[in-house]
């Protein structure tokens, strides 16, 4: 990371390019008519800082047992079970990776509720 | 920065320098994204869980909101312990009503109660970009074994993934802010 924090906006004309994040897969393009150049920089949160934005940005634990419990629902009602192994199980056969993140959030749920 | 993929290079030999690992990668992600914060990309972001493995949610400042979940695998070797991290990025793009939605609920914490991370959702919502990059060794045939990235949402073949870092997270925002 550089030090300058900012971003600076270019407006050029592109033509559909591929997606430069995903090498080989020439299927996905992206019409663009735009280019945004966006610079991260800046200097990086002291370990203290973090320490004490991660106690200031982290949900209450029955706030996040709540949202977790939503998803919960969701994927009950689309798959049929919440249980985080059966789920598995399905999300390898199917190679489902949203399923996979459904199966992602429910451990957390798990352990969270403990 | 360095590589939120990273495996130490020797295993670990105890539980708490497994744990002391874990948490100093934690904190490097949420210094990453508090910085997107701070250059303006990141609107504002909330933390579910820091414990276990990182989950955290967000909005980009054209109102998508996105979901960075990072899990810790850990494995006994013969010498010791080793980490693997799983690193999923996911997001759905603003769409009318998600853009209703996110206006009306002036409070992050309720917006998200509103905008779940269903495929019911995010298909009938309009677009959204799952990828997920780990270091699992499961794809041998991959140049940058052991890192990998899943891109799509269904049954779409791992490719060779370039951006070994949490910074690859950074290059599908610009991409996404750069769409006009």
């Amino acid at each position: 990371m550089g030090s300058v924090m900012g971003r600076k906006k270019k407006a050029r004309a592109m033509s559909s390019v591929a997606h430069p994040s995903v090498p080989g897969m020439g299927a996905v393009t992206i019409q663009r008519t735009t280019h945004v150049e966006i610079v991260i920089s800046g200097p990086r949160p002291s370990p203290e800082e973090v320490d004490k934005l991660i106690g200031e940005k982290t949900l209450r634990r029955e706030d996040a047992l709540e949202f977790y419990e939503a998803l919960s629902e969701d994927v009950r009602k689309l798959y049929g079970t919440d249980d985080p192994d059966e789920l598995e199980r399905l999300a390898k056969e199917s190679e489902d990776l949203w399923l996979e993140e459904h199966v992602w959030d429910l451990r957390m749920y798990h352990a969270l509720k403990g | 920065m360095d590589s939120v993929f990273e495996v130490h290079s020797r295993p670990l030999d105890s539980d708490e320098a497994v744990s002391s690992w874990i948490s100093e990668k934690v904190r490097d992600v949420v210094s990453d994204v508090e910085m997107f914060k701070r250059s303006g990309v990141v609107r504002d972001y909330l933390i579910l869980s820091a414990s276990q493995g990182l989950d955290v949610r967000g909005v980009l400042k054209d109102g998508t909101v996105f979901a960075l979940r990072v899990g810790f695998q850990v494995e006994e070797v013969s010498s010791g312990k080793m980490v693997f991290c799983d690193v999923g990025f996911s997001w759905i793009s603003p769409h009318k009503k998600t853009r209703r939605v996110l206006r009306k609920v002036k409070d992050l914490r309720k917006e998200f109660r509103f905008v779940k991370f269903n495929r019911a959702f995010s298909e009938g919502q309009g677009a959204s970009i799952l990828v997920r990059w780990d270091n699992k060794p499961y794809h041998p045939e991959s140049s940058t074994w052991p890192f990998h990235k899943h891109f799509g949402g269904n049954k779409v073949p791992a490719s060779a993934s370039q951006e070994q870092s949490i910074a690859g997270f950074l290059e599908f925002v610009k991409v996404h802010l750069g769409r006009g």
